[in-house]
């Protein structure tokens, strides 16, 4: 696939400077990796009090501080089985568009430095992960970790999907 | 556009609001009370300000309306002839298309199509209105000197881009018809060939010569909006007619030239005119063109850097170019001309400067414009300076006082301009005490330190800003001792005088007294008659300018005896208290208010709401470690919160009075136009509620006079045939009852008609004919707020198609608000609406579903029961339902609308809540009642998206987030979830339970 294409979608996630600072975290073995300046916060995970007819992987809300925020379990926006969380668990607190959402993951590994021209496009994976969301492909030592556009994972029109069935 | 700008507009934005208020106010009062002038001068007040502040944004259409508008006023003014109701009607029609063009300009939309043309047709109806006035030759009557007809030769090209600015230059020449006799010749010189041509490019170009009345001013404003790029030249054709007033100021060169005027007497001519000028500043806050606060800043500012007043105000952005322009011009019609000053000081005949006058034309003399007077470089007077504001930095008299402010007393206050401002005072008195504070610190630092400059400047600067801002309010002796003190400053700073010892203790003495004179000026607002001059304060002038003009200073034993004789000379300026106290004393005297952006408050309201949640957590927690224990800190924590909470709630109260005041017209314009006479009374209008509702309320409210005045009041025949006054009386009064905000709107007409509403509610099925006897008078009035439900015989454009009243009722309850109504047939209605006092605080009760917990506003819930176990029934294809007393309620399983688990099933060991909205019942099954909470209302969508039968959620004293539950949401929800086809009513939305228990009897 081609650079340019690539660095369009890089530049679609908001990426700018030539290299970016993301914070991996881990979903059921794999690396994802977010824009670190989209992290609000980093807590451990608190009661979410379930907000009746939501979508599956919007697990609640939570009060951070006084602010009512939805937490969306990223396992179950994924397809994949829900565990039961446990003492790795923890909640991003991103903000999308003018927005601030928690996202529940199975455990924050670190902080990397990923140069632009080291990301290239995500292939089609099928099945369980739909690649919109992808922002691309980074492959850090062994590793490969998938870097996410949250704006289009946490896409309003996904979370008003369900309203259109009620 | 910059921060700064965007700020001030918004400002302007709220402050035209204000002002269009005000000026409906006055178009009423002008109908209630036609002679009272006073109304006209506020109307005329506040449309001049909206010009004044439209033209200084840029909003030439609102500026351009505003000003057929004032010119219409204006000659209401000043014909004193009351223009009749014809009249009223069109400035009422100007009114509301002013309004609409300034929420236009808000939303930085062009006005709609049907807006231009509504505001033509106005705009028409104004100048018709205005002209035939001015034929009627009142206009003339009035001001001779406007009587003198000259001829003036214009060229106008209006530019390229003028037909793509939307502008029709014809409107111009149309305009200037009216002015007197126009010839117009087109020059078509510059059009192109047909097939260069663009049309959209204005290649037009006319020459025109008009005989008026009109000064070269006015004609001027009708090219107004063509100043940019238009190429006009105004010029006199003859000039034989002329008269002094439009003399050149060169012209005092060629009267010295001349020897008819000696250099001396001519320097003094010109100075007298200099300073019989009105300040610049002073005129901007007259015209609205600029705040109090603009024109302080700009003196400041300008002082500082010692800048003219107009071209710092342009720097800093408190006025466009046009709008200097436009003042300069004004500064200059309102100065008297120097062929008049030279004439009342006797410098020469008048026939020898009528004589030299035509000499000095004839010899080429320079055209009477009055841009070129105002700048013309050659002026012989101390400095060419359009603000006398900055001109005392150089022009301030040094040396011997000029005779004519000696000779003559000096008047203490100018009691009408300070009238004319008072509003304004209390910035002033704020300003100035802080100057005098300023200035005290400065006198003690020079007194450590008599070499230091930088507090000689300050000092200066200080009673310059004084001597300024008191001129603006007409403060004469403040001006003049102020202006004093400055002057010896002023020696002292060019290093001509030392100050120290008793000269420093003359300007400390003047402190005292500008202190003492500036605390008095409140009670002026008040008084009939100008007090006399303060004795104290004219003994200081004169030794102040004793000393500015060289005597050797020797004033301090002087002084302090004035300062003693305080109490015995000052009669009318009250005693005041030395030093700080002097500035609360003038807050208790005048409500000073802030202004604050909407969003802050509300961001601080946010946050006590919050730190009330917070308090209750260290409550919960504090009491768990100290069980059975009153901890007197937490309890000292918990009665601040409190207050704080109320206190924060009561910033956002704002009085009722302007929503009010909007029914004043609507019953003016529906009565009129059905023909009816209404006597509309308001009372209470005092009451506060906070803002967020009071701008919501305004819609129903409407909707509820309408229709008292439409349908309540009867015709005047009808009235008189049933023995009630002919004249209907409508009552709208708003007032606090148990932490509730009533507002009752009564009439004493025709009163709801039971039999007209209970046939219509049969026919469209609402009711069943059986019920008719029965049904409750108060549930019967309560049909009436069904959607499309009227009685009305006809549909008048007025009301009566049956959308007003759901509106109401809909409007009140998203208030969280209730409506009742009290009618007897005959007598007439009453309405009577009751509100929460605050939308951010719900006052709920709080139900749990397992272990989450819910709140359920206390607003709709009616009652809470645990029915028996036959008392429950399931109707085939609709659904459960309990049987309450005499009613049938569809039962709500909150569990199974919100797809949450429940502890208990069975409706006859749970509980159920009877909750209402838009006058259904719905029985809520719940498993356990909490108890009563005040909660936060926090909007789910702010961070998520409307959530289906939830109004928002809050956080309850543990920390945990509980959502409110929104009836009417539930009941929505509840017809979708419902197992079996959803119930086959819901287009009339109406009287489920009647319905229901229709079926019941059915299927029983």
């Amino acid at each position: 696939m081609s650079d340019s294409m690539t660095l369009n979608r890089a530049r679609d996630a908001g990426f700018t400077a030539d290299a970016n600072q993301f914070l991996t975290f881990t979903v059921q073995g794999e690396e994802y990796g977010i824009d670190i300046l989209r992290v609000q916060e980093i807590k451990g995970f608190t009661t979410v009090r379930p907000i009746p007819n939501a979508p599956a992987y919007v697990k609640g809300v939570i009060n951070l501080r006084g602010t009512v925020v939805p937490i969306v379990d990223l396992r179950s926006r994924f397809g994949m089985d829900v565990e039961a969380y446990n003492q790795f668990t923890v909640i991003i607190v991103v903000s999308v568009a003018d927005k601030v959402v928690g996202l529940i993951v199975d455990a924050v590994s670190d902080v990397l430095n990923i140069p632009v021209d080291e990301v290239v496009d995500a292939p089609e994976m099928g099945g369980d992960v739909d690649t919109t969301y992808c922002a691309g492909l980074a492959r850090i030592d062994e590793k490969l970790v998938l870097l996410l556009n949250i704006d289009k994972l946490i896409n309003s029109e996904a979370m008003q999907q369900l309203e259109a069935t009620l | 556009m910059n921060a700064n700008a965007e700020r001030y507009r918004k400002m302007f934005f709220e402050e035209a609001s204000e002002h269009l208020a005000d000026v409906e106010a006055g178009l009423l009062g002008m109908e209630r009370s036609p002679n009272d002038a006073s109304m006209l001068d506020q109307v005329f007040r506040g449309v001049h300000s909206i010009k004044g502040g439209a033209a200084t944004f840029g909003l030439t259409q609102v500026a351009e309306f505003s000003h057929a508008l004032e010119n219409r006023l204006d000659h209401l003014r000043s014909t004193q002839c009351d223009g009749g109701a014809q009249s009223l009607e069109t400035l009422l029609e100007s009114l509301d298309c002013l309004k609409a063009l300034v929420d236009a300009a808000q939303t930085d939309q062009g006005p709609s199509v049907e807006l231009s043309e509504r505001l033509a047709a106005t705009q028409c109806a104004l100048d018709s209105a205005s002209a035939s006035v001015r034929c009627g030759g009142c206009d003339r009557a009035r001001s001779p000197a406007s009587t003198a007809l000259r001829t003036w030769h214009i060229t106008f090209a209006p530019g390229a881009d003028a037909f793509r600015n939307g502008l029709d230059p014809t409107l111009v020449w149309r305009e200037l018809d009216a002015a007197g006799e126009l010839e117009v010749r087109l020059d078509p010189t510059g059009l192109p060939t047909l097939d260069r041509m663009d049309p959209q490019t204005c290649y037009l170009r006319w020459e025109a010569t008009l005989k008026t009345d009109w000064s070269e001013n006015r004609l001027r404003e009708a090219f107004f909006f063509y100043a940019d790029d238009a190429e006009l030249v105004i010029a006199p054709a003859d000039e034989s007619q002329s008269a002094i007033a439009d003399t050149p100021v060169s012209f005092a060169q060629w009267l010295v030239q001349r020897g008819v005027v000696s250099p001396e007497t001519m320097l003094d001519a010109l100075d007298l005119q200099h300073e019989q000028r009105v300040p610049l500043g002073q005129l901007a806050l007259r015209m609205g063109a600029m705040s109090v606060s603009q024109v302080f800043d700009t003196v400041s500012w300008g002082s500082r850097r010692t800048e003219r007043f107009g071209e710092t105000a342009v720097t800093l952005g408190y006025l466009t170019r046009a709008s200097l322009a436009e003042l300069l011009d004004e500064q200059a019609r309102q100065t008297p001309s120097l062929g008049s000053i030279l004439l009342q000081i006797d410098a020469a005949p008048a026939k020898v400067l009528r004589s030299e006058l035509d000499e000095f034309r004839r010899a080429g003399g320079a055209v009477a414009d009055h841009d070129q007077w105002a700048a013309e470089p050659t002026l012989p007077s101390p400095d060419g300076e359009l603000a006398s504001e900055n001109d005392a930095n150089q022009s301030a008299p040094v040396g011997p006082v000029p005779d004519a402010s000696d000779d003559s007393p000096i008047p203490a206050v100018n009691l009408e301009k300070v009238k004319q401002n008072g509003e304004l005072l209390g910035d002033f008195l704020g300003d100035f005490y802080e100057h005098l504070e300023g200035a005290e610190k400065q006198i003690l630092l020079i007194e450590s330190n008599a070499t230091a400059e930088e507090p000689l400047h300050a000092l200066y600067r200080a009673f310059h800003t004084m001597k300024g801002v008191a001129s603006f309010f007409g403060l004469t002796q403040i001006t003049e001792l102020a202006h004093a003190a400055e002057d010896v400053l002023n020696l002292a700073r060019d290093g001509k005088l030392h100050l120290s010892g008793p000269a420093l203790e003359l300007v400390l003495a003047s402190l005292d007294v500008l202190r003492r004179l500036a605390a008095g000026t409140p009670d002026l607002l008040t008084c009939d008659e100008s007090p006399p001059a303060d004795a104290d304060a004219a003994a200081l002038i004169i030794q102040l300018r004793g000393v500015a003009a060289g005597e050797s200073p020797q004033a301090p034993v002087a002084a302090t005896t004035t300062c003693a004789a305080e109490s015995t000379a000052s009669t009318d300026v009250a005693k005041v208290p030395p030093s700080n106290s002097a500035a609360p004393r003038a807050g208790h005297d005048l409500k000073e208010t802030v202004r604050v952006d909407r969003s802050r408050l509300d961001q601080l309201v946010d946050m006590i709401g919050e730190l009330v949640i917070g308090e209750a957590m260290v409550r919960q927690e504090i009491g768990e470690r100290h069980p059975g224990e009153e901890v007197e800190s937490v309890a000292q924590l918990g009665r601040t919160v409190r207050e704080l909470q109320e206190m924060s709630l009561s910033l956002r109260m704002v009085p009722i009075a302007a929503t009010f005041q909007k029914m004043h017209r609507i019953v003016r314009d529906v009565s009129r136009k059905l023909g009816k006479q209404v006597h509309f009374e308001v009372r209470g209008e005092e009451t506060e509620l906070d803002k967020t509702m009071v701008d919501q309320l305004g819609d129903p409210l409407m909707h509820m006079v309408r229709n008292a005045v439409d349908h309540g009041i009867e015709l005047s025949d009808a009235r008189a045939a049933t023995g009630k006054p002919v004249e209907g009386r409508v009552v709208l009064q708003a007032y606090l009852r148990s932490g509730n905000f009533y507002i009752e709107l009564s009439d004493d007409g025709r009163g709801l008609n039971r039999q007209a509403i209970l046939s219509k509610a049969v026919e469209r099925g609402v009711v069943c004919p059986s019920d008719c006897e029965t049904i409750a008078d108060a549930d019967v009035w309560m049909l009436i707020f069904a959607p499309g439900f009227s009685t009305a015989a006809e549909v008048t454009d007025v009301s009566g198609r049956g959308v007003g009243m759901d509106v109401v009722k809909r409007a009140i309850e998203s208030l969280n608000g209730s409506i009742e109504i009290e009618s007897e047939y005959g007598r007439g209605s009453t309405f009577r609406v009751r509100l929460p006092l605050t939308m951010a605080i719900v006052d709920g009760l709080s139900v749990s579903l397992a272990d989450e917990t819910f709140i359920l506003p206390l607003v709709s819930v009616v009652e809470s029961v645990q029915p028996r176990p036959h008392e429950v029934q399931t109707i085939v294809g609709r659904g459960e339902i309990v049987q309450v007393r005499d009613e049938t309620i569809p039962l709500v399983r909150l569990h199974r609308v919100f797809n949450r688990p429940a502890r208990e099933l069975d409706p006859a060991r749970a509980l159920v809540v009877i909750v209402e909205s838009d006058g259904r019942r719905l029985a809520l099954l719940v498993d356990e009642l909490l108890g009563q909470v005040q909660a936060v209302m926090k909007s789910l969508e702010t961070n998520y998206q409307k959530v289906p039968g939830v109004a928002g959620a809050t956080i309850l004293g543990n920390g945990e987030v509980a959502f409110i539950l929104d009836v009417q949401g539930l009941a929505k929800l509840h017809a979708k979830t419902q197992y079996g086809k959803p119930p086959a009513r819901d287009a009339s939305g109406e009287l489920s339970t009647a319905k229901v228990s229709d079926s019941v009897c059915q299927t029983a």
